[in-house]
């Protein structure tokens, strides 16, 4: 097999295998298919949330804003396709609130590009704060406390019969989607130039490349990707307030890194379906659901720091480390 | 109206400076931006109410009991989950995400949802010169706010623990070449912060009900604030402390809660892309 | 005269605060120079790396760069100019292979656009294939075929120093600032990286070289400048340089 195709058709095979996972399910157990349906949906707009902070990672950007722009993909889409039927094509709504985000980002992203590590993190995070009274304040647009109902669903989409089956094809493509983007990058030359500036920053400028462009680039892009999901979510949930987007959308995003591991693009989608799956269940568990979390992070930050990608090697280096005591032990 | 509003706003600063200079001293001394700070907030109120309106402790002596039993936490936490792992500034900030989540989903379990309040022993109402009448709690709680961050000033500049501070916050390594022990006074200086916290957690739970979730909105306070002064900057923080606590007071009244919300996160994104040293920061 | 000249630095001075780092220095270089730089600790000679490469604004005086003053110019821009160097720390990408290192230095990476990155367009694969033929050129001209795939923070001490200067001679400079290629090394590994920089600049690129090791200094330059406390003290052969009474003066701190 040319080694070239080789990704693609494991990805175009792993594709294949979850667009069969709906009439599957349907025929073996049809009243699972509802809950089998959103968890997928989350799971899959996740990973391309995830990917997104991962490409930003390379580059040495922790934004804690992501959040935020899901929530102006959302509102835009929400605002031009329903609450002033601005735009009859859902679909065009979905790109406005990309654009928007990617504009937005565009702004926010050439003031911010100098500011390092904590206090980009903490930039992006008061960026996405100040969205909550700035949407509850105002009745128009934004719906105030309320927000927008009655997000209708992209065209096509009524094909299908129940319309969850419909957002996960949807959910399905948009994730492979963000997958080959970012792949395509992350094997590119752009994303060895982002890789370095996450290393050293300093050399890739004597290299005579212009970091605040690739840092920008790469912000901006990973907004606009971001915002055609939040866009997507609104036509999911067909309301939204400004309560639907909050802090822990935004840190959700970092822990799918987190989890999974940051070395490797495997981590953040390991980390998306992890995380994604468990929080379907603790959200029945009220208050428990915090403490899952606070230990979940307690554990990857002091035991397993490369995340659950690095678990086999963990493990394997754990166990050999005790073949060797054993034999020194026999010795 | 106008006096009235003033001394809100300098009774919120002065609550507002006890979390915020314990934050930007844990900053300051082991640069890790601390999300669990207002769990240590939301604790201390719990342990003063508990140990008020339940043990049945003066309220003064519980005040004590806290600056007694909350170094020993923070020192705590600090040697077990945030020592090995401060010099990486991204894992040591997630684990204070985490110790935040944990420890405050245990609150709801262990405390409950209902809304708890300590009575202060001092009350009735007081006239201030210009017409302003308040509530003698109110005022009294800031007068031992700024009585206790005194305290704190006495403690860093004055004391043998303060040099040690100090000395590890300008150049860890040197201060080990000096014979300190930076990884003691790393918890030292942690353990000073939060209990700084907590104390603020003890005096608001006279002022507000309280309950596990308490914590969040000083912290996000606290976190403007010492953006604002300067990260590590305990006088930055001081004055930022005060300029919030007016900005809340006058802009909270005039313009609602939400106006305040918004002012307080858009100076932090000002200051940070302009001024990433604060206010009183010289670059 | 003057179009012999590739860098003429003129009248520079840098403060800190009010600590004088540099005062009122002046020198040129001419092409095909094996210019030295050097000076006690704290002489400043840093300083004046990094204000001719953009890093630090001068408090006063010009730069100028074949023919063009560069002083003020973004450090990416100055570098595009034809002007390389290298640090004496964090000189690499530790994370990276070696290949990867001295790609990132080859001219060709500043022209790859995010939107034929993703897409693999023809556009984009000729310039994959300029930058690879670059650094595979680079990696045979310094003698790394062996380690080209190898993590660079594998290396030995004196292999990473190499590395460092494969990626700045991949855009194919016209000058070369090196700063302390040589501390930490061996002699063996002294002798190695000096043979390469003799033979670029036997092959037509001029050196400039801020260095301890008085040998190698004293055996590879042609002219050489002597830093002191921020001032020049003198100028010249190496002969002449070791005969001067300042610059013996200045080392023995008498």
């Amino acid at each position: 097999m040319n080694s070239r195709l080789a990704p693609y058709l494991t990805a175009l095979a792993v594709m294949a295998a979850l667009a069969l996972v709906p009439p599957l399910i349907k025929f073996i157990a049809p009243d699972k298919w509802e809950l089998t349906a959103h968890i997928g949906i989350k799971i899959l707009l996740n990973v391309g949330f995830g990917l997104c902070l991962w490409m930003m990672l390379q580059a040495g950007e922790l934004s804690l804003g992501q959040g935020g722009f899901i929530t102006i993909g959302a509102y835009t889409t929400g605002i031009l396709v329903a609450k002033y039927n601005l735009i009859s094509v859902v679909w065009l709504g979905y790109l406005a609130g990309a654009l928007a985000a990617a504009v937005i980002a565009l702004m926010l992203g050439y003031l911010i590009v100098h500011l390092k590590r904590i206090f980009f993190l903490l930039v992006t995070w008061s960026f996405a704060e100040m969205l909550h009274p700035v949407l509850t304040s105002f009745e128009h647009p934004f719906g105030g406390a309320m927000g927008i109902i009655d997000i209708p669903a992209p065209e096509g989409l009524t094909l299908f019969s129940e319309s969850w089956t419909g957002y996960y094809y949807l959910a399905l493509i948009y994730g492979f989607a963000v997958l080959w983007i970012v792949w395509r990058i992350a094997g590119s030359k752009v994303g060895l130039i982002t890789k370095s500036i996450g290393q050293n920053d300093t050399l890739v400028t004597f290299c005579g490349l212009y970091v605040r462009k690739y840092k920008v680039m790469i912000f901006v892009l990973g907004c606009f990707i971001t915002g055609i999901g939040g866009g997507i979510l609104a036509s999911y949930l067909t309301a939204i307030s400004p309560e639907t987007f909050t802090f822990f959308t935004s840190l959700d995003i970092i822990m799918f890194n987190l989890i999974g591991g940051m070395g490797t693009m495997a981590g953040p989608i390991v980390g998306a379906v992890i995380l994604s799956g468990l929080n379907e269940y603790l959200f029945a568990a009220g208050y428990w659901r915090m403490v899952v979390y606070g230990l979940i992070i307690i554990f990857f930050i002091t035991l397993l720091p490369g995340g659950m990608v690095s678990l086999p090697a963990a493990l394997r280096k754990r166990f050999t480390r005790k073949t060797k005591k054993q034999e020194v032990g026999l010795g | 109206m106008f006096m009235q509003m003033a001394v809100t706003g300098l009774v919120l600063g002065s609550i507002y400076m006890l979390v915020a200079s314990g934050l930007t001293l844990i900053y300051g001394i082991m640069h890790q931006v601390n999300m669990a700070h207002g769990v240590f907030f939301m604790l201390g109120a719990m342990a003063t109410y508990y140990a008020t309106e339940v043990i049945g402790l003066p309220y003064f002596v519980a005040l004590f009991a806290v600056v007694l039993v909350f170094p020993i936490i923070g020192a705590a936490f600090e040697r077990g989950i945030f020592r090995n792992i401060r010099h990486i500034w991204l894992a040591g900030y997630m684990a204070t995400v985490g110790v935040w989540m944990l420890m405050e989903g245990l609150g709801w379990q262990v405390f409950g949802t209902e809304q708890k309040a300590v009575s202060f022993p001092i009350t009735g109402l007081i006239r201030l010169p210009g017409g302003a009448v308040l509530p003698a709690n109110k005022l009294w709680v800031g007068l031992i706010a700024i009585a206790i961050m005194a305290g704190v000033y006495y403690l860093v500049g004055r004391t043998a623990l303060g040099r040690q501070l100090r000395a590890v916050e300008q150049n860890p390594r040197a201060a080990e070449l000096m014979g300190i022990n930076a990884d003691r006074a790393m918890a030292k200086g942690f353990a000073l912060g939060v209990t700084l916290a907590a104390l603020a957690g003890g005096l608001v739970s006279t002022l507000y009900s309280v309950d596990p979730s308490c914590g969040s909105t000083p912290m996000l306070k606290a976190f403007i604030i010492i953006i604002l002064g300067g990260l590590g900057n305990v006088t930055g923080s001081v004055i930022a402390a005060y300029i919030l606590g007016f900005i809340d007071s006058f802009g909270g009244s005039l313009l609602g809660y939400q106006a305040g919300h918004f002012m307080g996160f858009g100076l932090v994104i000002l200051i940070l892309i302009f001024k990433p040293s604060g206010i009183m920061g010289d670059e | 005269m003057a179009d012999r000249s590739i860098l003429r630095v003129e009248n520079v001075s840098k403060n800190f605060g009010g600590l004088v780092a540099l005062s009122e220095v002046s020198f040129h270089i001419e092409k095909g120079d094996f210019f030295g730089l050097i000076g006690p600790n704290g002489a400043g000679k840093s300083v004046m790396v990094n204000v001719i490469s953009g890093l630090y604004s001068p408090n006063k005086g010009r730069v100028e760069f074949d023919g063009r003053q560069i002083t003020g110019l973004r450090p990416d821009r100055i570098i595009r100019e034809g002007l390389s160097r290298t640090f004496q720390h964090s000189t690499l990408f530790f994370d990276l292979s070696v290949r990867e290192n001295i790609m990132m230095g080859v001219r060709a990476m500043a022209d790859m656009g995010l939107a034929e990155a993703i897409l693999g367009s023809s556009s984009a694969r000729s310039k994959d294939k300029a930058i690879e033929d670059r650094s595979q050129e680079v990696i045979d001209l310094l003698g790394l075929e062996q380690q080209a795939e190898e993590v660079a923070a594998n290396l030995p001490y004196g292999l990473q120093k190499i590395v460092a200067i494969g990626i700045a001679i991949a855009p194919k400079p016209k000058l070369l600032i090196l700063d302390e290629p040589l501390t930490g090394l061996v002699a063996a590994e002294v002798d190695q990286v000096m043979g390469h920089i003799a033979s670029l600049n036997q092959q037509g690129m001029t050196i400039f070289i801020i260095e301890h090791n008085m040998r190698a200094v004293m055996n590879f330059c042609s002219r050489i400048v002597v830093l002191s406390f921020g001032n020049k003290i003198a100028e010249g052969a190496p002969g002449e340089i070791q005969r001067n009474r300042e610059v013996i003066k200045s080392y023995l701190g008498e």
